[in-house]
């Protein structure tokens, strides 16, 4: 037999005898003799094996038998998960770039790579988001996924292994010291691992073993006992091994069939949970840096504003680099290099004049620092034709040193000598002019500076005519312009005419060195003065004329060709001179301006980074997350149902209306329903606003306590006006900066507490109706026939019927109509039964206004104040708070009152603007009514942008009179009083309304509802598929392990 | 910690096929006078008898993965579930499958129906950001087959390996038990595993001569740049294709990571929201698929199709990633375009450079030498 394998041609045929020939006798060969010598026989030579680093024994030493099982709790398991991550690593290195490696080590390589992918993901994801929490998010949306992959299989396996006691995520280490899983492969069936054993799963040494259990297996038989394998059956450690696998297959696999639902699942559900405190940890340190920040800003200012002394008798710093050293301001050196490189020009000289300056380097100034900067930019010049070019780049220091005190010094005709040839270097043309107007319009625009530059450009900046006696190429630049006018001129005539033209004119060679020579001359005379004098026209003038002169000078020349050439040369000349004019600018002035633009802006960016953590219409500021929260929490407060909100986020608007309306009738009828509801939504509003209303004040102040805008508007206002003699722009602009804030908060609050005084409108509406409408049929009817100027709209009305229609009237304008975009319209509307509407009587557009935007009444106030009070917070301050913004909504926003309180009172203003302070006034100061004192503070704050300081200046004594806190030497006179009530209106019209006014109570409720439904629908999604798969889950794992028809269950029993 | 992913990817993270069956095959020679045959097969319906190589053209491919595919609910998962013992690690990484092509987009529709989609404002946007998650989801897994496809064809191209060359490996185990879920073969891939890598399917068993026995191994020989003389050639060029699955499997992993955050940085990119999903599907279905148009015009649709709705928008989109939209966008877009790039060159000049022959001393006396050896 042996014979005959030898025979078949295998793919390692046998080395014939005859190799030991070969010259390799170093190399193990192996002979066989041949029977059969007809056939072909094949040399061999085993092949050397490849040199694979690792695989060099170092020492020999015996091998651990068998493995042993892994018992570690959660975090010790994940502790060596991260520890294997090294290891994991070097396996990469070691397969990656030397090409080692086993299936096991190569596989544990993708571990690693999932992980860096996912990680790089996050990252990727991550830079693309522009706000901290959405950039958080993609952080905790991957550590959720892989906590949640990691931890479905334990869920899983925790009852599995209560039902059966098998561990399905069970580990084991193997002798090469690796992490396996025990049942990872089913067809490895590692009994020795369960030997000696004890009952919790922890392995003992045989020592220990033997000394508690006699049988070897005691764990393995507990499982059995476990899976029901009967105890007197032949092989009962292999059958209790064939049902764990069985389990493992089984729980496996559900492993398996679920974990691509349940990983998203789980993930979604934590990262959702973990949104909430993310959110509120990323908005409070934001919050917290950013105040840090404007302490420090406000600090500093502080010093500069001088802010403790009276309001008219501060000393504010306007030395600009005395207010960047103290608000610590570094203009960025790029900056400074690109606003230098606009100031200068490269200084163009003849060439006597380069020797001139090259002297002066050589000898004069050798050894000082002028003279090393001029020899350095003389060093780096390029001849240009005639002149030579001095680098800008360099001239900046030459002019610089020139500067210095050391200079000062300097002899007076020398010093002239060498300004008049370097400052040339400051000389713009109009492109380059162009370009630094560019520059401060971009860089630094809407802030107010733009007026200061067009100053500064118009007082300051100078024309200069270009220098006759220098520049060669100018001379001939005119010449040559003047030449291709009379062409042109030339051209431009008829034919036959032109050819009579005699030949100094066909053939006109512009002014002669002879004409030059001439003006030169004269300059130095009669024209000297005129050249001297920096004036627009100088040049351009004298040469102009010495040209029309020449021309006219001509003879045999038609007066109407001399004419016609003379416009031409004109044109041309003009359209010459002014691309040779240069720009003398105020090197000093604008680097002031520069700095104080850079401040400016500097601290401009510090308020707007304290503003995107706070107030700012932006993602995840304070009001954004209010925004998030609160609408849906009012949702809840009412106490809305899942059918109602619904209805309420339908997308027929209508629809939402007649429902909130609905509920808010609901919740009014029912004194109970109505404080509990009206509690809850005045401490969520509370808690709302005063943290928004904290980061306004931060800004904005008050009239006795200004605010950091307030302050940098005071400082940047000085220094604008005695350095620049220009605050307008300035004081504007931040006029409008504090006016947006003020804004913003008037819409906060409008938002919040407008669905409450709704609901307080609709409480007392009934009443309010009533009153109106008389109180009784026969009032009704006597208003409508004797006060048809009021009443007109009810007119044919019953009484119960009007009753009804100004009801719906005024739910429609509180519920849809008070809103922007109807401000102008919602008294024009028709009242219900009838065809007309409200617009034309002032009486009851009042009466609206006060119900819709009016005070609280005083059950509610007291409502909102106890329930604030209980919350731990001013609730008397709050109402106050409520009541002002009331107030000056209702002012605000009422626009039409004005233009119907012209028609009635045939005033012939046509806007009347409101003057809500001037009642107030009148009411405590006449009327006595002291308790609308706070309300009047509030509303100072209000106007304080708007008004004099002196006319705050009385208020606030005006006030202090009433609270007794001053002496009556300095109370208001009467005339004073008359003047504050003069003055102090509020106007409709120079007001951004649009950004104070809130959202419409309808839209507010109907897009909390959409929110609220959408998160139904993920809610819904998520938990559905979340018990779906639970359920599934179950009912698996309460069969796993039972017979089945994979699994007969057949045992055969123990021999008696 | 094991995770779904990791399962998938770790193919070969244990020996697939158990001691048993490795080289088993070898023993099947058959007489001498059955003339050479190629070696790779079409999986026809008849089923193999013995373990033997399939053919990877590209349709076979497609039928090959079809049948995986369909193996995973009608066989897999009733044996899993009801836990048969003949149950294999192979079919475990087949219903690994499920939760790894399940999870990316549940996810994508649990994110979507937590965005408010009531207004058309809001619609809007959430459109979008629902079509940014979807691609996301999609590019994942491209990116993931195109670092796996750049190291398989790298190796096919510099060495001639096809690492997805694919083998039916019968299961002699069709036990009573098993029944109606019976397997009689698994398509295994023969260079799966690195400890049991399936060297003996590359033998020639039909061959006579050594030359034919190892022809395979000398095309790979050749590719290796291993001398004609080497000595063993099988042997020599064994442990050089050894290297190159290690080498090979461990970059694909790595390269994986790169790929899929270019993939997801991709997706991110603000073009995609001006590429109408709507206009996609009308070209698809109303320009190529249309009823009454003349071919022209259908060529034309489906230029549009991949051209206007794919290609352009996607190198638009690498153009956008580098760029980004802010300082710190516009660095990791730049840093995932040039790190990607750049481990893919290292990864493809490592494995070329590392497996050549030339960086390794083979023995090559000359006796060796096919068809010229000794009497």
């Amino acid at each position: 037999m042996a014979d005959l394998l030898s025979t078949i041609p295998v793919y390692k045929p046998q080395n014939s005898a005859a190799a030991g020939n070969t010259g390799l006798q170093s190399l193990p060969t192996a002979s066989v003799s041949n029977p059969f010598p007809g056939v072909q026989t094949y040399t061999y030579v085993p092949a050397r094996p490849l040199s694979p680093a690792r695989t060099t024994p170092k020492g020999v030493r015996p091998q651990k038998v068998s493995g042993t099982l892994v018992k570690e709790n959660i975090f010790q398991a994940a502790g060596s998960t991260v520890k294997s991550y090294a290891d994991y690593a070097k396996y990469f290195y070691d397969a990656g770039f030397k090409g080692e490696g086993t299936d096991y080590s190569v596989g544990k390589i993708n571990d690693l790579g999932i992980r860096a992918g996912s990680l790089g993901i996050a990252a990727a994801l991550a830079a693309s988001k522009q706000f901290p929490l959405a950039k958080g998010m993609e952080f905790v949306g991957l550590a959720t996924w892989f906590a949640s992959m990691a931890i479905w299989p334990h869920i899983l396996g925790a009852p599995i292994k209560a039902k059966t006691g098998v561990d399905i995520n069970q580990q084991y280490i193997d002798s090469y010291g690796r992490r396996k899983y025990v049942y990872e492969d089913n067809q490895y069936r590692p009994m020795d691992l369960f030997r000696h054993v004890d009952l919790d799963g922890t392995p003992l040494s045989d020592k220990e073993y033997y000394q508690k259990y006699k049988d070897d297996y005691v764990y393995l038989d507990a499982i059995g006992d476990k899976l029901g394998v009967p105890r007197d059956i032949k092989n009962r450690h292999e059958a209790i091994m064939n049902k764990m696998g069985q389990v493992a297959v089984q729980g496996k696999t559900l492993w398996m069939l679920t974990a691509g639902i349940m990983t998203p699942v789980l993930s979604s559900i934590v990262a959702d949970a973990a949104q909430g405190p993310l959110r509120n940890a990323i908005e409070k340190h934001r919050f917290d840096k950013q105040s840090k920040n404007m302490d420090v800003l406000e600090n500093s200012l502080d010093k500069l504003v001088d802010i403790n002394a009276p309001f008219d008798r501060r000393n504010i710093q306007t030395n600009i680099d005395e207010i960047m050293k103290e608000l610590n301001i570094t203009i960025p050196e790029q900056t400074v290099k690109e606003f230098k490189s606009l100031l200068l020009r490269d200084c163009d000289v003849s060439s006597a004049d380069f020797d001139v300056l090259k002297k002066y380097a050589q000898e004069n100034f050798a050894g000082t620092e002028f003279g090393q900067k001029l020899k350095a930019a003389l060093d780096s010049a390029v001849k240009e034709g005639e002149t030579i070019r001095l680098p800008k780049e360099k001239m900046a220091d030459v002019l610089s040193a020139l500067e210095s005190p050391s200079m000062k010094n300097t002899p007076y005709d020398i010093k002239g000598q060498l300004e008049y040839l370097l400052n040339r270097s400051k000389h713009l043309s109009k492109a380059e002019f162009d370009k630094l107007q560019k520059f401060f319009d971009n860089e630094y625009y809407g802030s107010g500076l733009k007026d200061v530059f067009d100053n500064i450009v118009r007082n300051e900046v100078k024309f200069t005519e270009p220098n006759v006696t220098l520049s060669d190429s100018l001379r001939d630049g005119l010449r040559k312009t003047s030449v291709d006018a009379v062409k042109d001129a030339v051209a431009n005539m008829k034919a036959e005419f032109a050819a009579t033209l005699p030949d100094e004119i066909k053939n006109f060679a512009g002014l002669t060195n002879e004409d030059w020579k001439n003006i030169i001359s004269k300059s130095r005379n009669n024209n000297k003065q005129e050249l001297d004098m920096i004036s627009t026209n100088s040049l351009k003038n004298i040469v102009k004329r010495e040209l029309s002169q020449k021309i006219a000078s001509v003879k045999n020349l038609d007066e109407d060709a001399v004419d016609m050439i003379s416009k031409y040369l004109d044109k041309h000349i003009d359209k010459y001179i002014e691309t040779q004019r240069h720009y003398i600018i105020p090197h000093e002035r604008l680097t002031e301006l520069f700095k104080f633009a850079e401040t400016n802006k500097s601290v401009m960016d510090k308020v707007a980074q304290y503003e995107k953590a706070s107030v700012m219409n932006i993602a995840e500021s304070i009001t954004a997350n209010n925004w998030n929260k609160l609408p849906q929490k009012y949702l809840k407060a009412l106490n809305f149902t899942k059918e109602e909100i619904a209805q309420l986020g339908a997308l027929d608007t209508s629809f939402s209306k007649q429902v909130l309306s609905r509920k808010f009738e609901e919740i009014a009828a029912d004194p109970q329903k109505y404080e509990k509801v009206l509690s809850q939504m005045s401490v969520l509003a509370q808690e709302a606003i005063e943290k928004e209303e904290k980061a306004i004040l931060r800004l904005t102040g008050t009239a006795d306590k200004p605010g950091v805008l307030s302050k940098i508007k005071d400082l940047m206002q000085s220094v604008g006006g005695k350095v620049f003699k220009d605050s307008d722009g300035i004081s504007d602009m931040y006029r409008v900066r504090i006016f947006d804030a003020q804004n913003k908060f008037r819409n906060t609050v409008d938002s919040f507490v407008r669905p409450m005084k709704i609901l307080d409108t609709f409480k007392n509406l009934d009443q309010y109706v009533k009153n109106i409408l008389g109180g009784s049929e026969e009032a009704f009817n006597s208003l409508v026939k004797n006060d048809p100027a009021n009443y007109h709209m009810f007119e044919g009305l019953k009484y119960e019927d009007a009753l009804k229609s100004l009801k719906e009237y005024i739910k429609d304008i509180a519920l849809d109509k008070n809103d922007i975009n109807d401000w102008t319209t919602k008294f024009e509307h028709n009242v219900p039964g009838s065809k007309r509407g409200m617009k034309y009587s002032l009486p009851m557009v009042k009466n609206i206004a006060n119900i819709v935007n009016g005070e609280f009444d005083k059950s509610s106030a007291d409502i909102i104040k106890n329930a604030v009070n209980s919350a731990k917070k001013s609730g008397e301050d709050f109402v106050v708070k409520c009541n002002a913004n009331n107030q000056i909504m209702k002012s605000r926003y009422l626009s039409l009152e004005y233009k119907l309180a012209k028609d009635f009172f045939k005033n012939n203003c046509y806007m009347r603007d409101y003057t809500p302070l001037a009642g107030l006034i009148d009411d405590i100061l006449a009327k006595g009514k002291k308790e609308k004192l706070p309300v009047l503070e509030e509303v100072l704050n209000e106007v304080k942008t708007e008004l004099s300081l002196e006319d705050i200046s009385i208020f606030k004594r005006i006030i202090g009179k009433i609270k007794g806190t001053i002496e009556p030497s300095q109370h208001p006179s009467l005339n004073e009083i008359q003047r504050i009530k003069e003055n102090a209106n509020m106007f409709t019209s120079n007001k951004s309304i649009a950004e104070m006014s809130g959202k419409g109570v309808t839209e507010f409720f109907k897009d909390a509802a959409q929110s609220v439904r959408s998160r139904n629908k993920w809610t819904k999604l998520v938990y559905g598929l979340l018990v779906g798969t639970v359920a599934f889950s179950t009912i698996v794992i309460a069969t796993t392990g039972r017979k089945n028809y994979f699994n007969k269950d057949i045992y055969e029993k123990k021999d008696a | 910690m094991v995770t779904v992913s990791s399962i998938i990817n770790n193919y070969s993270n244990k020996p697939v096929s158990s001691g048993v069956s490795v080289f088993s095959n070898t023993k099947g020679q058959s007489s001498s006078n059955v003339s050479f045959q190629a070696e790779a097969q079409p999986l026809t319906n008849t089923k193999p008898k013995e373990d033997v190589l399939l053919k990877n053209d590209v349709f076979s491919k497609i039928k090959l993965n079809m049948d995986k595919a369909l193996d995973i609910p009608i066989v897999h998962i009733p044996r899993g579930m009801g836990g048969a013992p003949d149950y294999t690690f192979f079919e475990f990484l087949q219903t690994a499958k499920v939760p790894y092509y399940l999870g990316g987009p549940i996810l994508a529709a649990l994110f979507n129906a937590g965005v408010k989609m009531d207004s058309i404002k809001s619609g809007n946007a959430a459109k979008m950001v629902a079509k940014h998650m979807a691609l996301g989801v999609g590019f994942y897994y491209l990116g993931a087959i195109a670092a796996k496809s750049i190291i398989d064809n790298t190796v096919r191209i510099a060495r001639g390996v096809d690492l997805n060359q694919p083998y039916a490996k019968v299961i002699p185990t069709s036990t009573k038990d098993t029944g109606m879920f019976k397997k009689d073969f698994e398509l295994h891939k023969a260079t799966e595993s690195i400890d049991f890598t399936r060297w003996d399917l590359f033998y020639n068993k039909e061959g006579k001569t050594p030359e034919e026995i190892n022809e395979k191994y000398a095309k790979f020989a050749k590719k290796y740049g291993i001398k004609d003389d080497a000595n063993d050639i099988d042997a020599s060029v064994k442990p050089l294709i050894k290297k190159t699955i290690v080498m090979a499997r461990a970059w694909q992993y790595a390269l994986t990571a790169f790929f899929v955050t270019l993939g997801i940085g991709l997706a991110n990119q603000p073009v995609w929201e001006k590429v109408s999903h709507e206009g996609f599907r009308n070209t698809v279905k109303n320009g190529i698929f249309g009823k009454n148009l003349d071919i022209k015009s259908r060529l034309n649709s489906a230029k549009i199709a991949v051209y206007d709705y794919m290609i352009k928008p996607f190198g638009k989109s690498f153009s956008e990633l580098w760029k980004g939209h802010s300082k710190a966008s516009s660095i990791a877009g730049k840093s995932i375009i040039l790190s990607t790039a750049a481990a893919t060159l290292l990864a493809i000049s490592l494995i070329v450079g590392k497996t050549s022959a030339r960086s390794h001393k083979i023995d090559n006396s000359g006796t060796n030498k096919i068809g010229g050896g000794k009497q």
